[in-house]
């Protein structure tokens, strides 16, 4: 929906005050002139992987960031893990002659396949939008690692997931970027004792913004999801977290969580924090807790008392919050790339 | 089941009375200007009131009905009777009061609560307050507790014309500007610097006409180290058409200062609740909202609190308890607009038979409220599968000096909590209320006994054939 040439992303599945101006994010719609680049390496040589081509159907899979977008994905590929495959996939996004680019990832995990797909943004534009959508068949396992530290000045990372029966969806997400991020995710768990766990870390720069929308639809019974965001504010950084655990009618058994940590350290700063559990179905808990604030007094004595400074204490604590997920990393190649990056930035 | 039915039927008649309609004087449904000049002269206006309303009516005409809400689709505002008067006037003795009215009441157990446990009483039938009456030990210290017109016209004027409708301003949204238009009734509190009254006053909101609007404006100012307790009631009989509530609550809290707020609204089930209430806090000064919402087809209920000086607090404890064909949204909002200032939110909420129940909140750190702390709290408990309980809580922070919790959980009874209950006796019908009360207990325990007594009574009524 186009209101006033901006148009609505990273929408709440249900609307709340308008006053408050979170129930979207609010951004310029653009015209991406190229696919992005994406250079993809298998480790196994057991997914098939086509190559970037024209794509009619980039909207397959409900995506976090929503409909809106659909008209970046003019470019896409599909990696197609089969019956019992397991492979490793790390792709680079990039942008030819930093023009503004976009390209659409679909995902076909067959049952019983086990995929780990690492994305690394090196794109350099003013726009790079990326949509990862994944269909993870009965017993599949998909690990999704994707590390934004690039130079663009807006982001666009876009994924959408429908789990089978028994499949696990993983991922891991870390922001560092140097410009805008918007980031959508949206998992509809449809297959009985299917999971999703999306972990992220996230370091917002001074006069930076990050936007960032996490849907767990609980469709199918004894579904699991697990959400959790641990991130710092410089002066200046705006951030808005958006996370739904929606437990619909028949997912009885289900199970949703979801837990914000933010560590605001500078002046100035703009931190929004919109949880939501839906729940019409009985059997089922959710539950969601937050915190927002400086670094916690009792903290900061230990530190002091170590004769640790308080600049010198948050930034131990900002890296250890992005640390956290480099060890949730299965793939070793991707936590030392994840590593490397937080070292640079912090 | 007999007994069901027997409990069901009696306990619910006490709010299903049903008066003849003897009204001295109704107005047309519908909202037009010539309305409102109509209500305006019959409540006998000053000027900038009039004016007032007329204006409110044209922000009325301009906003939209909210799009986040429950749906308000059948409440059709052309088929509403927003003014109603008694046939009385107001009354100070109850002895006064007609016979018909001051029966209704007394099923509900108001004048006998006066007499018990409160400094003053209010009582509103339909458009106006037919009884008001205040201790004379309270009113010797100097504390206002009257009808808003009287004062209106008499020396707090000024005070009343100073700060009506300046919290909640009718573009704050429709039904604040459609309350704006049209207001009726209501209580206006003073209390004196420095004065504390110990025993709580009481309002108490009954709507008998079918089709018709409540458009009550209570308007409380405390000032400098005061202390009040000011409990709210209602309810109405059910009938086939849709009724509106659409009042209006605005404290003034001054410096170091206490205000306890508490509300059991049991309005019936074709009521449209679109109520709004909203505090102003100095510094130092303290707000406690204790709200219980178990009646109205649709609410929607958010208390505000602008906490505005260096210290000020605010609490808030809720119960919402949605049954077949209620759809209530409730919850707080509170804005720290300054240093050192602190609130805690700490609700319940209970769906059952197909009802909806929403949290909905917003916690507000402006860049000036360094050193704030804010907690909230919501537990939703599903009592079967048909029901629906959401939760939208929002925090926006924008100063770094912040303390800022959330948690929220939602679940079903444990079988294991039915089963200990049970193998101890209880039917699993008593087990569940049991446990259900036990739930409602943060919000018991901050009502007087006979108020939380009437909770309980509530939530035990509603849990009746909860099985099966």
């Amino acid at each position: 929906m186009m209101e006033n040439n901006t148009i609505r992303v990273n929408a709440l599945p249900t609307l709340t005050w308008h006053r408050l101006h979170v129930n979207a994010c609010k951004t310029e719609p653009y015209t991406p002139v190229k696919p992005c680049t994406v250079q993809t390496v298998s480790e196994n040589g057991v997914a098939a992987v086509s190559a970037l081509e024209p794509c009619t159907d980039c909207s397959a899979v409900e995506t976090g960031v929503g409909r809106n977008v659909d008209n970046l994905f003019q470019w896409g590929m599909t990696v197609t893990v089969p019956e019992n495959g397991s492979d490793t996939l790390r792709m680079e996004i990039g942008s030819e002659d930093g023009g503004d680019c976009a390209a659409f990832v679909h995902v076909q995990a067959e049952a019983g396949s086990e995929l780990t797909l690492v994305q690394i943004w090196k794109a350099d534009a003013s726009h790079a939008a990326l949509r990862t959508v994944i269909r993870a068949e009965a017993g599949a396992t998909v690990r999704l690692v994707q590390i934004l530290a690039d130079a663009s000045a807006e982001c666009i990372n876009d994924v959408g997931c429908v789990t089978g029966e028994k499949t696990s969806f993983e991922v891991i997400r870390l922001y560092l970027a140097q410009g805008n991020v918007i980031s959508g995710i949206r998992t509809d768990l449809a297959g009985n004792g299917s999971s999703f766990t999306c972990k992220s870390g996230y370091l917002v720069k001074p006069s930076k913004k990050l936007d960032m929308n996490v849907i767990a639809n609980h469709i199918g019974k004894n579904t699991q999801s697990d959400i959790q965001a641990d991130g710092t504010l410089y002066d200046g950084a705006e951030k808005a977290f958006r996370g739904t655990i929606d437990l619909k009618r028949g997912c009885a058994g289900s199970e949703g969580k979801e837990e914000e940590n933010v560590l605001l350290l500078g002046d100035d700063v703009v931190n929004k924090t919109i949880p939501l559990i839906l729940c019409t179905e009985e059997d089922v808990k959710g539950s969601h807790g937050a915190s927002i604030g400086e670094l916690e007094q009792g903290m900061l004595f230990y530190f002091e008392a170590r004769g640790i400074s308080k600049s010198e204490a948050e930034k131990i604590v900002a890296k250890a919050r992005l640390e956290k997920l480099c060890q949730e990393t299965a793939d070793e190649k991707a936590a030392e790339y994840m590593h490397r990056k937080i070292e640079e930035v912090i | 089941m007999k007994e069901k039915q027997q409990i069901a039927d009696i306990d619910r008649s006490v709010y299903d009375i049903k008066d003849t309609e003897t009204d001295a004087y109704k107005i047309d449904a519908g909202l037009t200007p010539a309305l409102v000049e109509q209500i305006s002269k019959e409540k006998n206006d000053p000027v900038w009131m009039q004016q007032f309303r007329l204006h409110s009516l044209q922000i009325y005409n301009e906003l939209q009905v909210p799009d986040w809400g429950p749906s308000i689709d059948g409440l059709n505002m052309d088929n509403i009777v927003t003014y109603v008067r008694p046939n009385t006037n107001m009354k100070t003795k109850w002895s006064d009061v007609p016979e018909d009215i001051k029966n209704t009441f007394e099923r509900l157990g108001i004048p006998q609560a006066e007499r018990k446990s409160l400094a003053g009483v209010g009582a509103q039938y339909d458009s106006e307050l037919v009884y008001h009456n205040v201790r004379q030990e309270v009113a010797d210290l100097g504390v206002v507790y009257t009808d808003l017109e009287s004062a209106m016209h008499g020396e707090y004027a000024d005070m009343i014309r100073k700060h009506f409708m300046k919290l909640v301003p009718p573009t704050d949204h429709k039904f604040a500007a459609l309350h704006g238009a049209v207001w009726s009734g209501g209580s206006f509190v003073y209390v004196p610097k420095g004065v504390s009254v110990e025993i709580p006053l009481q309002s108490y909101f009954r709507l008998n006409a079918p089709g018709a609007g409540q458009f009550e404006h209570t308007l409380i100012i405390v000032e400098e180290g005061a202390y009040l307790h000011f409990i709210e009631g209602c309810s109405a009989p059910k009938y086939n058409v849709a009724n509106l509530h659409a009042g209006c609550v605005e404290l003034f809290v001054g410096k170091n200062a206490t205000l306890r707020y508490s509300t059991i609204e049991n309005w019936s089930k074709n009521m449209y609740n679109l109520n709004t209430k909203r505090a102003l806090v100095e510094e130092g000064g303290k707000v406690e909202w204790v709200s219980g919402s178990f009646g109205s087809h649709v609410s929607y209920l958010y208390p505000m609190s602008i906490l505005k000086g260096k210290g000020a607090k605010m609490e808030f404890t809720g119960i919402t308890f949605a049954g077949k064909g209620q759809n209530l949204d409730t919850g707080a909002k509170v804005v720290h607009a300054a240093p050192d200032t602190s609130s805690y939110i700490n609700t319940k909420s209970i769906s059952k038979d197909g009802g909806i129940s929403t949290f909905r909140s917003s916690v507000v750190v402006n860049k000036d409220a360094e050193g704030s702390k804010s907690s909230v709290s919501c537990e939703s408990l599903m009592l079967d599968a048909q029901s629906q309980s959401d939760t939208i809580p929002a925090i926006d922070v924008r100063t770094r000096k912040a303390d800022v919790g959330h948690e929220a959980q939602i679940g079903k009874i444990s079988n294991e909590a039915i089963f200990y209950l049970m193998s101890r006796g209880l039917s699993e019908e008593d087990a569940r209320a049991c446990i259900v009360s036990g739930f409602a207990d943060n919000v018991s325990k901050e009502l007087p006994l006979e108020y939380a007594i009437e909770m309980n009574n509530l939530i035990r009524l509603e849990m009746k054939g909860s099985i099966g």
